[in-house]
C-alpha cells in the first residue's frame, strides 16, 4: 500500500492521536539531531523532519479536531506554509553556508 | 496569454490565502484584500520573469510523488539512527542526474523536503540535456525518490 493511503487509513481509522503522536515525534527528532549531529552540513538534515512531517502532521490533526470550516483550512494552510518554507530555507541555508566556507577559503 | 493566465493564478491564490488568513470575511475586507493581492501578484509575476525561473517538465512527477512518503518516512528512520549511533553520522554531496524533462526545480524541493538530502546547487538542463542537482546526502544509501527523479528502476 503507498504511504498516502497509509496516512489516510490511519487518520481514519485512528482519529486525531496517530497523527498528533507521530508529528510530535518529527518535532523531537528534529531537535535531537540538532543538538547532538556533527558539523554544519549533517545538522541541516534535521529541518526536514520537523518541516516535511511534524509540523503538517499536527497542523492536520488540529485541524481534524477543529472539524471542518475556515479555522481547519486556515490550520491546513499553516502546515503547507511551514513545510514549503523549512524546505526552502534548507536549502538556502546550505547554499549560504558553502559560499560562506568558499569566500573563507580565498 | 500565459502572463495573463499566471497572473490570475497568482491573484487567485494570494486572495484565498488573504480571505482564509484573515479573521471575519465581509466584502470591504475583500475588496481591499482583492486590490492588494492584485499588487502582489504582478510584483510576483515581474520578479519570476525577471529571475528566469520556472517549475520545469513534469517527467517523473507522478512516480515521485509516489515514492515521496516512504521515503520521508525512510530517511527519517535513518536520521533516527544517526542521532542514535555516531557510526551512522556520515554524509557527503554527490550529484544526481534528473531523467531527461523532469524539473530541476520541483524535484529540488521534493528532495530537499526529505531528511536524507537536501539540494545545495542546480545545474539547469541546457538544450535536451538532463538538469542535475548537487546534494548533500545522509549516509550512501540511494533513496527510492532518488532513483524516481533519475529513471533508474533499480
Amino acid at each position: 500500500m503507498n504511504a498516502w493511503l497509509l496516512a489516510a487509513a490511519l487518520l481514519a481509522a485512528g482519529g486525531i492521536r496517530p497523527c498528533l503522536l507521530l508529528g510530535l515525534r518529527g518535532l523531537l527528532l528534529s531537535a535531537l539531531a540538532l543538538i547532538v549531529l556533527p558539523g554544519p552540513y549533517l545538522r541541516l538534515h534535521a529541518f526536514s523532519p520537523a518541516a516535511a512531517l511534524g509540523a503538517p502532521l499536527v497542523a492536520l490533526a488540529l485541524a481534524v479536531d477543529t472539524g471542518p470550516g475556515r479555522a481547519a483550512a486556515k490550520l491546513l494552510v499553516i502546515g503547507l506554509l511551514l513545510t514549503v518554507g523549512g524546505t526552502v530555507t534548507t536549502m538556502a541555508v546550505a547554499r549560504t553556508t558553502i559560499l560562506a566556507e568558499q569566500e573563507a577559503k580565498r | 496569454m500565459r502572463t495573463a493566465v499566471e497572473l490570475l493564478l497568482w491573484w487567485g491564490v494570494l486572495l484565498l490565502l488573504n480571505t482564509v488568513l484573515i479573521s471575519s470575511v465581509t466584502p470591504l475586507e475583500m475588496a481591499v484584500g482583492g486590490g492588494i493581492a492584485l499588487l502582489a501578484a504582478v510584483g510576483a509575476v515581474a520578479v519570476r520573469h525577471a529571475s528566469g525561473a520556472a517549475p520545469g517538465g513534469p517527467t517523473r512527477l507522478a512516480q515521485a510523488l509516489w515514492t515521496f512518503p516512504w521515503t520521508l518516512l525512510a530517511d527519517t528512520g535513518r536520521l533516527a539512527l544517526a542521532v542514535l549511533s555516531p557510526r551512522h553520522q556520515r554524509g557527503g554531496f554527490r550529484t544526481v542526474r534528473l531523467a531527461p524533462g523532469a524539473g530541476p526545480a520541483w524535484a529540488a524541493a521534493l528532495l530537499s523536503a526529505t531528511p536524507g538530502a537536501y539540494i545545495v546547487d542546480v545545474a539547469d538542463a541546457k538544450k535536451g540535456a538532463a538538469g542535475s542537482l548537487t546534494v548533500h546526502a545522509l549516509g550512501c544509501e540511494v533513496s527510492a525518490l532518488e532513483r524516481a527523479l533519475t529513471g533508474d528502476a533499480r
